[in-house]
Parts: structure tokens; C-alpha cells; sequence
């Protein structure tokens, strides 16, 4: 092994290893890539047989997640490497124009370097900042709100300190009155940092000891009977789901957070991972305690660098007061919570393609059955919940499944944070009572209206994978049963409003190319389907659609839907099918103004 | 039962009737049209769709359309057609294509131009010509082999041009 | 046992099945193929094709506590499903065969329009099943992914990326059965390609069952590349003549030549592979030198002979010798040749009065799976009929000795050339006749009086038994060159001319076999089968 390892940094990844089981080391795979590119600056075939050896796999094992993974790459990058959002909200926010600018000013096409060796730009999927689009990451900083100008100013900084300038993190804005805010609460408050002390004083871990106070099971069926549903977008009853686990097969029980926040729209999780991660930590610990897990994972997506290291202060804080760790606050009960940062890929949401990516491996979702609440991660009886969902725990736990029904209606207990972006006025994280407060209300009065005043033409109620709610839909509720009811599925909480004027062709043919990126590539329909979509959509955008195209492409969409591995072929095929019986005329036009 | 015998008459007898009426059936016929082609000064008209001898193509750009599928030798009904495959270079604008016949036999003794070869071929590379007259002295000598073959083949104007896209 | 039997219905038909039986192999009990690509019964579940979907409906308690039938809202891959008591299952309703066509079309959008430089074809399961659940016509009209084309997996495999329909069974053998984890998925999405780490190639002595089990021509073998089209291949089931395990095989040939060996089920012996080592030693079958004429040699006079003379001449010399004295002839067998032909060499000793006889044996490194350190297809075989020493070989040094001493003054060699196994040219050639039997040239046949030509594995007729005692036999696939013939009809004009009439047929000459040779009695011709049967062997 020729590679020139500095010892500090394999002491980091030999301590990073002690994270997963003896038996487990391949699951280390994406921290050692991680930190040797980010000490390389790439991924070439010395640093995949370096890892190799080190955690005892074939090399073709960590090779084939280097082009899974578009975080990392097998030649170097520019010293500042900058990635642009391109997914359905920024599109409709302009990041064209940033792309352009940046092309302009930079002199290279993507994915290639700056003669000096300093710039090189890409355009990624959602980058979870959809509220403040466009967007643009610079390494592993965020620039939220850009204009032209911004990306100017930027780049000239940068050229002329030789670094990056971390911007700030805005400031929650006070709550609107239609908002009924309970997780958004004291990150709002002036001065809020989320550190232990101002997690504390905001009346921070008393659920915790609560839940000590009950017995395991007691705190399964306070979360049940709180008809608590997941906030991740598959809304699953969080009770029943704990239920599941299987306590008597003698190994070990996990429980894995998903804070792999990728879904176009949902901006959400980011505001809860960096404004509160106590409140994800406090959560993490009650429900470990309630399944019986004495192990915690954080699989945090790969662009929220600064949120796992947010992440990692704030469970070292808590260490340092007994409440990560061994016999936390004096009980018999521990448990160690670890950070497993992703690469990159949408599919790692969906909760067996992300344990097969915390096992180290393509995440390529798993058949079900086995679920993984018998079967999960390590083989081991696994509870997948999203962040969202584990902030919630703890208040429920605190005020009790009955209070917690008090909020909301039936079907749709509780508050959730709406993720409001696209064509609106005040785009942003709004957390409204379930079921109590409309679309229409949202757009209009929370949002402050279309950004050109112009009729909504559609809306995307749950993040980019729920088909689109025409304009005469807009007096739905925001619960689960109302949205359904209206032909869509509340999800995860990404409105996506679209308004006359917008190029729905192309917001389409955004969506389409977003699922041919991210599929996995595992099954038939899917692997195949997606791009078809994709390029069929591309051609009729461009010009070259046939009358045939419109129907074909609903044909396609019908034989992906119903037929795939995972949730992913839902989630292409339901979009584009919505698109097309409720705005069949805008590419019906497409494909008449066309050249063949 | 009793069978008649016709009387002849004199006529009947002496014969010359019958001789000048055949005589004049013959000379009737001299001013007539004649119909005779006069093969192989004059050779016959052959209908846009005639099978003649099976050939093998090149398509404009000298390629060798045969990839030695060998589908022509399985449906040949006489198995007058022998494949023996080859391998194109490894390098060079044929690379793609990968096969091609390091030998291609057809054994005119056997065909019987039915057309089938033609018919089965996916890659537009053996056509029945107008080829007619093949003969030889020898059976060895009836056995045309690829470079005769593709000498009667000529050039194809191709439509599809499968490898230039591939 | 019934209780790990559950019944279950398909297609309407009630059928039991045990416990685990996924619902592709329990619809294979009768008779019902349900189509898919990336399952193997030999492989973990993989479950992506999505070819095999079927719908299916399980009992469920209702509310009342009677059982109900519900079926699956969405369509189930059949791979995956194990056999539930009261499960009903449909394999072809009108909603099934649509999502089977649709997961066709979706697999032939990106498929390079190759079968006519393919390979595969005749073969080929996507050709196959395209018959069944294609398009007449394409309604993909965009480019079609392009992917690396003819890259070497180890000089052994060709990959072509673009017919790869990425359903990884290769991955799941190397990785599970050969052992090597070598291949993998590189990339995402419809860009995924199969590759395998530079300078990791397959190189196990299994890599070239990958090619077996890939359902397109992805995989293929370089050794049979562009040799012939697999539908002119005559497929003659018989053994490999490798090693002791008697891998059961199918030789694929045309016209006398024998073009490949493939591996074929045999759950008892080989399961569905075969080594490499075994499938590619083929060639000197039709090897050009293969001896095709009897032979006398006397004093430098090389003389070809009809099959009459020679078999007259050879029985009046060795009945001369027999006569004039005990312990004049020796005999070496061969452990590769067949059972009968073991059998009527053993009778044909017998005849002579030799009493001195052996085998030759050949050794090599075994592997962890199916090749053995016998190289002999036959030990079993030469020790039931008593022509091998115990232990085999052990009696060669005997002869030799015998030779030096001038006391043996004839040897009959069947199929082995006795140069190597330590009876050396110098020894041969104090003999004073030495009548070899044997399909190639070599130093033994050289300094032959008598050369008589044989047939190979592929030419004929016979029965092995193997490492474990199970009898099992062989087909003629090609004829023998020139006037060559197999030992056993060698040997039984042989005994013919010695007064000791033999049968006409292989079969028959099994039959009166079988009724001498203890282990094999009552095992009929039939019986044996393609599958053979286990025998009682010590």
C-alpha cells in the first residue's frame, strides 16, 4: 500500500469503524471514502484498494460505489467544487440563470476543471433548500437566494481570500397566524442556537425522564394511540410500526433515523437537523428506549455536511451530561447514537435502500417481505423513522397521546412542517395544525399568493413524487384523507405551487429527468422506464413530439406503476400521470407548436 | 359387338390428299409471326422480381453486409449453403460488427433459387440476381464460394445503414 | 412427511407442495412455466427482473373468525413467494401477461439490435420469451444506451454490456458458488453496466458457468465464439471423462465435430455446473492425428490391416503365447475406459490366462467443488471388475519388473500410454509383442506391433461409475474417424475369434454384464437413465 495515509486521519476512520459491528466494517465504507476524498480530492484505484484492504472486501465491493454515489469522484475536482440545484422548485425559481452565470464568469462546461485548477461545476438533484431557491453549494457550504450578482460576488470572493465565506443561517421568521408551531417553537426563538444549554432552557429533555418513568411498552401505546403518523412521505402509523420489532429473536435492535432529506419540495428536516438537533437527539433516545434499541444511526444525507457535524457537537454535548451513552441520567438504559453520512442518492430514503446503504453497499431496496422490523439492518430487527417523526416523539411523550389528538383531525393528528416553495411569495417552512387549514390558505395568505399574481395552475401537495392537485382542488385540507381523497397523497409536506405562465412540459420533464438520475437500477421497470419517460418528455419539450407521444407516454408511466422493487416506480409514474389527465393540453400543444 | 370398318375411297387410298393438306398446314405457317428467341444472341426478358443465382452484397462503404448468422444455411431447403464463421478485425471502422464469413459456400448443383436465403437474411446481405446461366464442368466447380459470390454481388444501396448508427 | 406438504391451488389446479417451495418451482410440479430471467434455483433471490409476477391470494382471518381468501392488490413476483397452505395462485390472467409484456419491452428498449452476430441465439431466454410477450413493432425511437462492447473478463469470457439485462446472476455465482466476488453493477439507473475490477477477473476453474447461466448473450465464451450457430448443435447427453466426479454433460456437435461440452442437471452429482477445466477439454476428439487404421509393425514394416486380419493375426499370436506357457502376457487397462469395456478385458484376461493386470492411474490437484485428484472417469468401474490392483497402479511396477526379467513377453494396453506410468521405451522393446490400443499417437503407440485405433467419449456407448459408485452413461455423439472403433467392439471381435462369442450391442453386452457383476445387478440399461443410479460400492 503505497498511499500516503496521515495517521491522524486513519486513527479518525479506525474510530469511525468502532461505530459499526466487528463483523460489520464494510458498513464504514462511505465514511472512508469520504474522508479520503475529501483529503485527496478524488477516488482513484489506489484509494479504492487502500479501502479494500482495510475493511477486508473485494475491490470491485467499494469500486461500484464510487459512480453510485455522485458525491464522489474518480478524478479530481476543482479545489472549490460547485454544485447547483436543478430539481423541480429551483427550476421554477430560475437556477438557469445561475448556471449560466457561472458558466459565464468560470469559462468551463460541466464537470470540468478551471485551467487553474480551482473551480468545476456541476448540476445536482435537490439539494433540500427549496424555500430559498435557487441554490448552490460550494463544497460543503449552502448559498441560499442567489441572483446573478450573488454568484459574481461569490466567486470573486473566493478568488480573492483563497476561501469559502460560510454564509449565516437565516433566521426563522415569526409565525404566521395561520401557523400552529410546536416542533418550530424554540428555534424561532431571537437568539436561538440549539445548543444544549438554549435546548435546556427551552424546556429541552423532560420527555426523556418521563419516558424512563414508563415501562417500554407504555411508551409503544402512548405513541400509538397518538395516531402519530410518519412525517418521512409514506405515512405510516408510527405506533404500529414499533409494534413490529421483533423483541424476542436475541440480537440486537436498531433504530435508524432518516435524515437522507432528498424528496424535491421538502426542505424541512433541515430546519429541525440545524436549528434543533436536540430535539432529533431527545427524540432518537425515547423511542430507542420504547423499541428496545440500544443503538442509533443518523443517516444523514452527504450534502449536510455542516448538519452532521451540528449533529455530532450536540450528541458529544449531550454525552458530556449523561444523556448519550451508558446508564443515561442514572437509569439502566443506554444507548450510543452514530452519524452515517450518505453520498448522494435519492433511493437512500427509501428505508431498505438506506440499510443496505448504512451496510455499505449499492443501496438497492430489498425485497419485502422479510420487513425490516424482523429483518432489518445487520440482519437485525430495524425501525426506520424519519427526523420529523422522532422530533415529534418527545412532545408527545411530554403532554401524552390525548393532547396530542387534540391537535389536528381525525386521521391527521398533530402539527406538521409544510415545506412551501415554487411559485409563491413567501416560500418556506410553515408548521400548520393538520386538517385545519386549506391549500388555498396556504398559497394565499401564509405564502402571500403567486409570485406574479397569476391563477394557480397546479399544485404538488407532498413533495415531487405525488401527482399534482389541478387548480380546483385548492379548498383540500391539509391532512392525509383530504388530499387522498382529492386524488393525491399529503407525503412529505412539499407544496409546489405552479401558476399560468409556468412551463408545465418542462416542470414535467424536470421531474422525469430527477427519477431517471436517482433510480437504482435494480429492477426492470423502473431502470428502464424512468429514462424512457425522460426522453420522451425531453423530445416533446424540444420539439420533435409525435401526436403518439402523449398517449405512449401514459402507457409507459402505467407499466412502471405497480410493478417495481420499491416505492421509486410509484413515484416516477404517478407525477407524469397526473400531469398528463389534468394538463393533457399543454402537451398536446407541445407536440403541435413542434418541428416534426 | 361387331366393329365397323369405314370403306376408303380412292382418295383415301392413294394418300396425297392428306399429304398436300399437311404440306399446306406447314407453308401456312412461313408468312406467320414468328416466336422463336434466338438464345443466346437474343436473351430473354426477366421479370423485375426473377431469381437468378443467390449473391452476397457490400453496402456502399465496401462493407461486407454478411455477418454469418447463418441463417440463410438453416432454411435453405436443399442445404445447398455452407457458413463457416469468421472474425472481422479487431481494429478499424468493421470492428463493431464482429463477425463476418471467413468462408461462404453455395453449391449451385443444390440450389433451387427459391429465395428463401434472401427472405430469412436480417442483415440485407444475400440477394437472388439475375444470374442465370451457371454452369460448369466439374461439381467441385458449381460450388461458388465468397469471393465469387460477392463479385456477383456487386454493391447495395442500402436504406437502413444499421452500422453506421451502431 | 406430510406434514411439511401444504396444499395450495394453481391456475384452478389443487396441487401439495413442501414447505419453502417458491411458487415458480412448485408451478413447475405441474407443468406450468412461469417466465422470468433473474431467478435460478441455484442462486439467493434477486427478485428485479420482474418477469415472474403472478397474482396471488392468501387465507386471512375475517372479521367474523372465518378464514378469507384476499387477494394482492398488486401484482407478486413469484420467485419470492413461498407456498402458503390455502394459497391461490394465477400464473396467465390478462393483467399478468400486460405486465409481462410491458417488463419485455422495457427490457429490449436499450437491447442492441445483435442477435445476428449474437452468439446466444437459439438460446437466447430474451429471444425466447420476446416470442411469447414482445412487440411486433418498437415504439422506442430515441438512441438506445450505448455501453462497452466486447471487453475480456479474463481470457476465458467475453462481455458485452449492452445485451446485459442486469439481472446479476453472474454476480450472485461468482460471488456465492465459485467464490470469487470479482463482478459488480457500476454506475446508476439505465447506466448501469456489469463490470469487474481491472486485474480481478474471473479466475476460478468455474468462471465459464457464468456464460451457462446468463439469459442473454452478455456472457459469452471466448472458446466457442463464432464457431457455430447453437441450433445446427446435435445435443448428445453424456459424461465428462475429466475426472472421478462424472460431471453429466451435453456434447454439442455438427457433422462429426464436437463443438462445446455443457453442463447438464444432475442434482445428485454436479447439480448444474461443470469445471472448467472439464468443459474445455474437448479438442483432441477431433484432433488430426488421431489414429484411424489398424496397424501391424513388424520389423520395420508398417503394414495398415482390415479389422478381420488384425483380429486374427493378434488372437493366434496371443493364443500361441498363452500356450506355450503361464505368465507369458500382461494386460494394462485403462481407468478411463468404459465399464463394459473393463468388463470384457477382465473376460478377455481371463481367456488368456492373465492373471497380472492394472490400471494407469492419473492424479492432479483437486478444487473445493467438483473436480476431483482422480483424473480417472472409471476407478470405481476397473476395481468392480477386477482389473485394477488394490490399490490401483500398485501392480505396474510388477510388470515392469516382469518385462526386465524377460518372463512377460506380451503386453496389451488399453488407452494408456504406459511410457510415463514407468514402463520405459527400452523395456517395450524387449517384448515381443506389444499391441496398443489407442485414439492418439504416442511414444507407446510408436513402438506398437500391433496399433489399434479407438473412440473417445463422444463416439460411443458406455457406462462409468464414479467417485461415489453411481453408474451412469454415455451417448455416441460422432462418429469415429476413418476406420477407428470403440474398445469394446475391439475387444468383443477379440473374443469372438478367441471361440468366446459376444452380444452385438453395447446394451446387450451391459445386460450379460449385469448379471456377473454383483454390484450392478439388477440395475437395467433403462434404469440408468440420464440420471443414473447409485450404486452399493465399497
Amino acid at each position: 500500500m503505497t498511499l500516503p495515509i496521515p495517521i491522524d486521519l486513519e486513527a479518525r476512520m479506525d474510530e469511525l469503524i468502532r461505530h459499526y459491528p466487528e463483523d460489520r466494517r464494510r458498513a464504514a465504507v462511505l465514511w472512508v471514502l469520504h474522508l479520503l476524498q475529501d483529503h485527496f480530492g478524488y477516488l482513484g484505484r489506489e484509494q479504492v484498494e487502500w479501502t479494500a484492504t482495510k475493511l477486508q472486501l473485494a475491490e470491485i465491493n467499494v469500486w461500484e460505489l464510487i459512480r453510485f454515489y455522485p458525491m464522489f469522484s474518480e478524478v479530481p475536482r476543482g479545489r472549490f467544487h460547485i454544485k447547483v440545484c436543478r430539481s423541480v422548485s429551483c427550476e421554477q425559481c430560475g437556477c438557469g440563470s445561475i448556471f449560466q452565470q457561472l458558466q459565464k464568469i468560470l469559462g468551463v462546461l460541466p464537470e470540468t476543471v478551471t485551467p487553474d485548477g480551482l473551480f468545476s461545476v456541476s448540476s445536482v438533484e435537490c439539494l433540500a433548500a427549496c424555500g430559498t431557491g435557487p441554490v448552490m453549494m460550494i463544497n460543503d457550504e449552502l448559498y441560499e437566494n442567489l441572483t446573478p450578482a450573488d454568484v459574481d460576488r461569490i466567486i470573486a470572493g473566493i478568488r480573492a481570500t483563497g476561501r469559502i465565506e460560510a454564509p449565516r443561517l437565516l433566521p426563522v421568521p415569526p409565525a404566521h397566524p395561520l401557523e400552529r408551531r410546536m416542533l418550530m417553537t424554540a428555534m424561532a426563538k431571537p437568539g436561538y442556537t440549539g445548543s444544549l444549554d438554549d435546548y435546556l432552557a427551552a424546556g429541552g429533555y423532560q420527555s426523556l425522564p418521563k419516558a424512563f418513568g414508563m415501562k417500554p411498552e407504555q411508551t409503544i401505546r402512548e405513541v400509538a394511540e397518538s395516531r402519530l403518523k410518519g412525517r418521512g412521505g409514506a405515512g405510516f402509523p408510527t405506533g404500529v410500526k414499533w409494534k413490529y420489532v421483533d423483541r424476542r429473536s436475541g440480537k440486537p435492535i436498531y433504530l435508524v433515523c432518516n435524515a437522507d432529506e432528498s424528496e424535491p419540495g421538502t426542505f424541512k428536516d433541515r430546519q429541525l437537523i440545524y436549528r434543533d438537533p436536540h430535539l432529533l437527539i431527545e427524540g432518537i433516545l425515547i423511542s430507542c428506549y420504547a423499541i428496545g434499541a440500544q443503538t442509533a444511526y443518523i443517516y444523514i444525507r452527504g450534502e449536510f455536511a455542516a448538519g452532521a457535524e451540528i449533529l455530532a457537537r450536540a450528541i458529544e454535548e449531550a454525552r458530556a451530561r449523561n444523556l448519550v451513552g451508558d446508564t443515561i441520567l442514572g437509569s439502566d438504559f443506554n444507548c450510543e447514537i452514530h452519524i452515517h453520512r450518505g453520498a448522494g442518492a435519492y433511493i437512500c430514503g427509501e428505508e431498505t435502500g438506506l440499510i443496505e446503504s448504512l451496510e455499505g453497499k449499492r443501496a438497492y431496496p430489498r425485497i419485502k417481505p422479510p420487513f425490516p422490523a424482523v429483518k432489518g439492518l445487520f440482519d437485525c430487527p430495524t425501525v426506520v423513522n424519519n427526523v420529523e417523526t422522532l422530533c415529534t416523539v418527545p412532545f408527545i411523550i411530554q403532554h401524552g397521546s390525548e393532547w396530542f389528538r387534540s391537535l389536528g383531525v381525525a386521521g391527521s393528528f398533530g402539527t406538521r412542517i409544510i415545506s412551501l416553495s415554487g411559485s409563491v411569495k413567501r416560500p418556506g417552512c410553515y408548521e400548520i395544525e393538520m386538517g385545519k387549514i386549506t391549500l388555498r390558505q396556504l398559497i394565499d395568505d401564509v405564502g402571500g399568493g403567486t409570485s406574479r399574481g397569476l391563477p394557480v395552475k397546479a399544485v404538488i401537495p407532498g413533495g415531487s413524487s405525488m401527482p399534482m392537485l389541478p387548480a380546483d382542488k385548492l379548498d383540500v385540507t391539509l391532512d392525509f384523507d383530504a388530499i387522498q381523497a382529492a386524488g393525491s397523497m399529503a407525503g412529505s409536506g412539499g407544496v409546489i405551487v405552479l401558476e399560468e405562465g409556468d412551463d408545465l412540459v418542462e416542470r414535467a420533464l424536470s421531474v422525469a429527468r430527477f427519477y431517471a438520475h436517482e433510480s437504482c437500477g435494480q429492477c426492470t421497470p423502473c431502470r428502464e422506464g424512468t429514462l424512457w419517460m425522460e426522453k420522451i418528455i425531453e423530445r416533446i419539450h424540444s420539439g420533435h413530439g409525435r401526436p403518439v407521444d402523449v398517449d405512449l407516454l401514459m402507457n409507459v408511466a402505467n407499466n412502471i406503476d405497480g410493478t417495481t422493487i420499491c416505492a421509486l416506480g410509484e413515484a416516477a409514474a404517478w407525477p407524469i400521470k397526473a400531469f398528463l389527465r389534468h394538463c393533457r393540453t399543454d402537451f398536446e400543444q407541445a407536440v403541435a407548436g413542434g418541428k416534426s | 359387338m361387331i366393329v365397323e370398318r369405314p370403306k376408303l375411297t380412292i382418295w383415301d387410298r392413294l394418300y396425297m390428299p392428306q399429304i398436300l393438306k399437311g404440306m399446306w398446314i406447314t407453308l401456312k405457317h412461313i408468312p406467320m409471326k414468328r416466336f422463336t428467341r434466338q438464345y443466346p444472341e437474343e436473351t430473354p426478358p426477366l421479370p423485375k422480381r426473377y431469381r437468378g443465382v443467390p449473391t452476397l452484397v457490400r453496402d456502399p462503404e465496401q462493407r461486407v453486409k454478411c455477418v454469418a448468422c447463418q441463417l440463410c444455411e438453416f432454411v435453405c431447403p436443399p442445404r445447398a449453403i455452407t457458413v463457416i464463421p469468421g472474425f472481422r478485425a479487431e481494429t478499424g471502422p468493421d470492428a463493431k460488427v464482429e463477425k463476418e464469413p471467413s468462408d461462404f459456400i453455395i453449391d449451385m448443383a443444390r440450389c433451387i433459387y427459391c429465395g428463401l436465403c434472401e427472405e430469412a437474411c436480417p442483415e440485407e446481405a444475400i440477394f437472388l440476381k439475375k444470374d442465370y446461366a451457371m454452369a460448369s464442368y466439374t461439381r467441385e466447380q458449381m460450388k461458388l464460394h465468397k469471393e465469387k459470390l460477392l463479385e456477383l454481388g456487386g454493391i447495395h444501396e442500402d436504406r437502413i445503414c444499421k452500422w453506421k448508427k451502431k | 412427511m406430510s406434514e411439511s406438504l401444504v396444499k395450495l391451488t394453481i391456475n384452478g389446479q389443487l396441487i401439495e407442495a413442501p414447505i419453502g417451495l417458491n411458487l415458480i418451482e412448485a408451478a413447475k410440479l405441474i407443468g406450468v412455466e412461469i417466465p422470468h430471467f433473474c431467478y435460478h434455483p441455484d442462486l439467493c433471490i434477486a427478485g428485479n427482473c420482474r418477469m415472474c409476477v403472478v397474482e396471488v391470494a392468501t387465507l386471512r382471518t375475517g372479521p367474523t373468525g372465518t378464514p378469507i381468501l384476499e387477494w394482492n392488490p398488486k401484482l407478486t413476483i413469484a420467485c419470492n413467494t413461498t407456498v402458503v397452505e390455502g394459497m391461490e395462485v394465477l400464473t396467465h390472467t390478462p393483467r399478468i401477461i400486460e405486465a409481462r409484456r410491458g417488463v419485455m419491452e422495457f427490457l429490449l428498449i436499450n437491447h442492441p439490435l445483435d442477435c445476428p452476430i449474437c452468439d446466444q441465439a437459439g438460446e437466447c431466454r430474451l429471444q425466447e420469451l420476446a416470442m411469447d410477450y414482445g412487440r411486433a413493432e418498437s415504439r422506442f425511437v430515441e438512441e438506445k444506451e450505448r455501453k462497452p462492447k466486447r471487453t475480456l473478463l479474463g481470457p476465458k469470457i467475453m462481455l458485452d454490456d449492452e445485451r446485459c439485462i442486469l439481472c446479476s446472476r453472474c454476480i450472485r455465482f461468482m460471488r456465492d458458488v465459485a467464490g470469487q466476488d470479482c463482478l459488480g453493477f457500476m454506475g446508476r439507473g439505465s447506466r448501469s453496466t456489469l463490470t469487474c475490477y481491472p486485474g480481478r477477473e474471473p479466475s476460478t476453474n468455474y468462471d465459464l458457468n457464468i456464460v451457462d447461466l446468463c439469459p442473454v448473450g452478455a456472457l459469452t465464451s471466448v472458446d466457442f465464439r463464432f464457431k457455430q450457430r447453437v441450433w445446427f448443435l446435435k445435443q448428445t447427453r453424456s459424461l465428462c471423462p475429466h475426472c472421478s466426479t462424472g460431471c453429466n454433460i451435453v456434447i454439442g456437435s455438427r457433422e462429426n465435430t464436437v463443438c462445446r461440452l455443457t453442463p447438464r442437471d444432475n442434482e445428485a452429482v454436479n447439480q448444474r455446473w461443470m469445471c472448467d477445466e472439464g468443459r474445455l477439454n474437448y479438442r483432441f476428439i477431433n484432433d488430426p492425428t488421431r489414429l484411424v487404421e489398424p496397424l501391424s509393425r513388424m520389423n520395420e514394416n508398417v503394414q495398415s490391416l482390415s479389422w478381420d486380419e488384425a483380429t486374427r493375426q493378434i488372437a493366434e499370436r496371443l493364443t500361441a503365447l498363452r500356450d506355450g506357457g503361464e505368465g507369458r502376457i500382461a494386460f494394462i487397462g485403462s481407468a478411463g475406459a468404459t465399464t463394459e469395456e473393463l468388463f470384457l478385458f477382465r473376460q478377455l484376461a481371463g481367456v488368456l490366462g492373465v492373471t497380472l493386470m492394472d490400471v494407469v492411474p492419473h492424479t492432479g490437484s483437486a478444487d473445493a467443488r467438483l473436480l476431483q485428484s482422480d483424473r480417472n472417469p472409471n476407478t470405481a468401474g476397473a476395481l468392480v471388475t477386477g482389473v485394477a490392483a488394490i490399490p490401483p497402479g500398485s501392480r505396474l511396477l510388477e510388470i515392469a519388473q516382469g518385462i526386465q526379467d524377460g518372463r512377460i513377453r506380451a503386453l496389451v494396453v488399453l488407452n494408456e500410454d504406459i511410457i510415463p506410468a514407468g514402463i520405459g521405451a527400452d523395456l517395450l522393446g524387449k517384448l515381443e509383442l506389444l499391441i496398443s490400443v489407442s485414439r492418439l499417437p504416442s511414444a507407446v503407440t510408436e513402438a506398437a506391433h500391433y496399433l489399434l485405433p479407438g473412440a473417445t467419449f463422444a463416439e460411443k456407448s458406455g457406462t462409468f461409475i464414479n467417485r461415489a459408485g453411481r453408474i451412469q452413461r454415455m451417448n455416441p455423439a460422432v462418429a469415429s474417424p476413418g476406420n477407428a472403433r470403440p474398445e469394446w467392439r475391439i475387444l468383443a471381435g477379440l473374443l469372438a475369434e478367441l471361440g468366446q462369442p459376444q452380444e452385438e450391442s453395447l446394451e446387450s453386452i451391459y445386460r450379460a454384464m449385469a448379471q456377473v457383476l454383483a454390484p450392478v445387478w439388477g440395475v437395467t440399461w433403462d434404469a440408468i437413465g440420464s440420471q443414473g443410479v447409485q450404486l452399493h460400492v465399497d
